[in-house]
C-alpha cells in the first residue's frame, strides 16, 4: 500500500514531462510572408557608392542583401519586393536567388545631395498585390 | 458447387438422421410390464437437484424411473426447499407424471438476503470503482494517443510554417496551429487529470476492496440430505452394494 502512495506521489512528476506546453507557438511570426511578422529586419544595406554610367551621368548604386536565414526553407526562384528610396516609389522588383539561397538586391538612384539614402523595402505579396513587412534603413555614400 | 440451398438440405437431412436414430434407440428399449409403469417427478426447483425417499425405502435421484404399478407414499427434499411429503401412483403399463411445489426453507430466505447483501457490499467496493477507474483509465489512455498524435500533426506544420514561400500558405498554415495547438492543449489537460483521477480511483479501488475482504464473509449455504445417514454405498472387489439402515 505504501509502494502506491509513492508511485501515486511521483506519477505526476513522470507524467508531467511527457506532453509540455510547446512554447512560442502563440508567437509563430519569424515567417518573412507572415503578416503578423514580428521578426529582426530582413534585409541589410551592404554599401552605397556613387558611379557614373555610361552615359556619364553620376548615379548611386545601393547593394542590399537578404540574407538566406531571413527567407523561408522553400526559396522561390525569384524574391519580389517594393521600394522606395527617399519617399520615391520604385515600385516593385525581383532579385533572382543565388546558389548559397540569398538574394542580392541593387538599386540604381539618382544622387541625393544629403549624400544619404533611406531605402525602405516591403515583401511583395503577388495574389494581394500589396507589400507587407517593411523596414527602413539608411545609408551615406561612401 | 454448394449453394445455400444445398448446405441446408444436407444440415436438415443429417438432423433428421440423428431424430430417426434417437428415436430407434427408444424403440429398442424393452417394453414395460403390465405390472410396471413409469413415474417422471416435475419437482420445481431452482438448482435442478433433489432426493425422493419412497417408502422410506427407496431413494430415487432422477426425474424418471421405472416402478411397480400401485400407490406409494414419498418424500421431496432439495437443497435448501422444505422436505414435503406426497403420495404418487403408478399404472401398469402408463408414464405418469407427478408435479411437486416446493417452499423455501427460513435458512435459505436468510442466505438469499445476505447474499444479496454480500453482493450489493461486492459491487461497492469492487465493482462500481473498478468499473470508474477503468473508464477514466481508458479515457486517459486514449487523451494521451490523440496529445501525441496532435503533438506529431503541430510539429509537421511547424516545420511548415517556416518552409511556406506565400502569404496564403502562411496564414493557412497559422490557422491550422492554432486549431491544433488548442486541441493539443485539451488532450494534455485531459491526460493529466485522467491520469490524476484514474490513480485515485484505483487506490480507492484497493483500498474498498482489501477492506471488504477483510470485514465480509462470502455467504455459504450448505444443506445436508435428511437422508444421508440413512444410504450408504459400500464397494468392495467383490462389487458394490446400497446399504439402507433401518429405524
Amino acid at each position: 500500500m505504501k509502494k502506491l502512495v509513492y508511485i501515486a506521489i511521483l506519477l505526476p512528476f513522470v507524467l508531467s514531462s511527457c506532453f509540455k506546453k510547446i512554447e512560442g507557438i502563440d508567437e509563430l511570426n519569424t515567417n518573412i510572408y507572415d503578416r503578423e511578422y514580428a521578426g529582426d529586419q530582413w534585409f541589410q544595406i551592404e554599401e552605397a557608392t556613387e558611379f557614373i554610367n555610361e552615359v556619364g551621368q553620376t548615379k548611386v548604386r545601393i547593394d542590399i542583401l537578404v540574407p538566406e536565414e531571413s527567407t523561408p526553407g522553400l526559396k522561390p526562384s525569384f524574391f519580389y519586393y517594393s521600394v522606395d528610396v527617399n519617399n520615391e516609389d520604385l515600385g516593385v522588383q525581383s532579385a533572382s536567388k543565388k546558389e548559397e539561397g540569398h538574394y542580392e538586391i541593387e538599386l540604381i538612384v539618382d544622387t541625393d545631395p544629403s549624400s544619404n539614402y533611406c531605402v525602405m523595402l516591403g515583401v511583395w505579396i503577388e495574389e494581394d498585390e500589396e507589400a507587407i513587412n517593411h523596414f527602413s534603413e539608411c545609408v551615406m555614400t561612401n | 458447387m454448394l449453394t445455400p440451398k444445398s448446405i441446408l438440405f444436407i444440415f436438415s437431412s443429417f438432423f433428421l438422421l440423428q431424430v430417426g436414430l434417437a428415436q430407434d434407440s427408444l424403440k429398442s428399449r424393452p417394453p414395460l410390464a403390465d405390472n410396471e409403469g413409469i413415474i417422471k417427478f416435475l419437482v420445481d426447483v431452482d438448482n435442478g437437484y433433489f432426493e425422493i425417499l419412497v417408502e422410506d425405502s427407496l431413494l430415487i435421484r432422477r426425474y424418471k424411473d421405472t416402478l411397480p404399478a400401485g400407490t406409494y407414499q414419498a418424500k421431496v427434499w432439495s437443497p435448501g426447499y422444505v422436505t414435503q411429503s406426497f403420495e404418487f401412483s403408478v399404472q401398469g403399463g402408463k408414464v405418469t407424471e407427478k408435479y411437486i411445489q416446493m417452499a423455501y426453507t427460513n435458512e435459505k430466505q436468510q442466505f438469499e438476503r445476505d447474499y444479496k447483501a454480500y453482493r450489493t457490499e461486492f459491487h461497492k467496493s469492487l465493482t462500481i470503482p473498478a468499473a470508474a477507474a477503468l473508464s477514466t483509465t481508458l479515457y486517459t489512455g486514449f487523451a494521451m494517443m490523440k496529445a501525441y498524435d496532435t503533438r506529431k500533426k503541430l510539429d509537421v506544420d511547424v516545420a511548415l510554417y517556416h518552409q511556406a514561400a506565400t502569404a496564403k500558405e502562411v496564414s493557412g498554415i497559422k490557422l491550422n496551429i492554432d486549431k491544433l495547438n488548442k486541441r493539443y492543449n485539451f488532450y494534455r489537460s485531459s491526460f493529466y487529470l485522467g491520469a490524476g483521477v484514474s490513480t485515485l480511483l484505483w487506490i480507492t479501488t484497493i483500498y474498498t476492496y482489501s477492506k471488504f475482504k477483510r470485514n465480509v464473509a462470502e455467504p455459504v449455504f450448505k444443506a445436508d440430505s435428511p437422508w444421508r445417514d440413512k444410504f450408504s454405498m459400500q464397494v468392495s472387489p467383490l462389487g458394490c452394494r446400497m446399504v439402507l439402515k433401518l429405524g
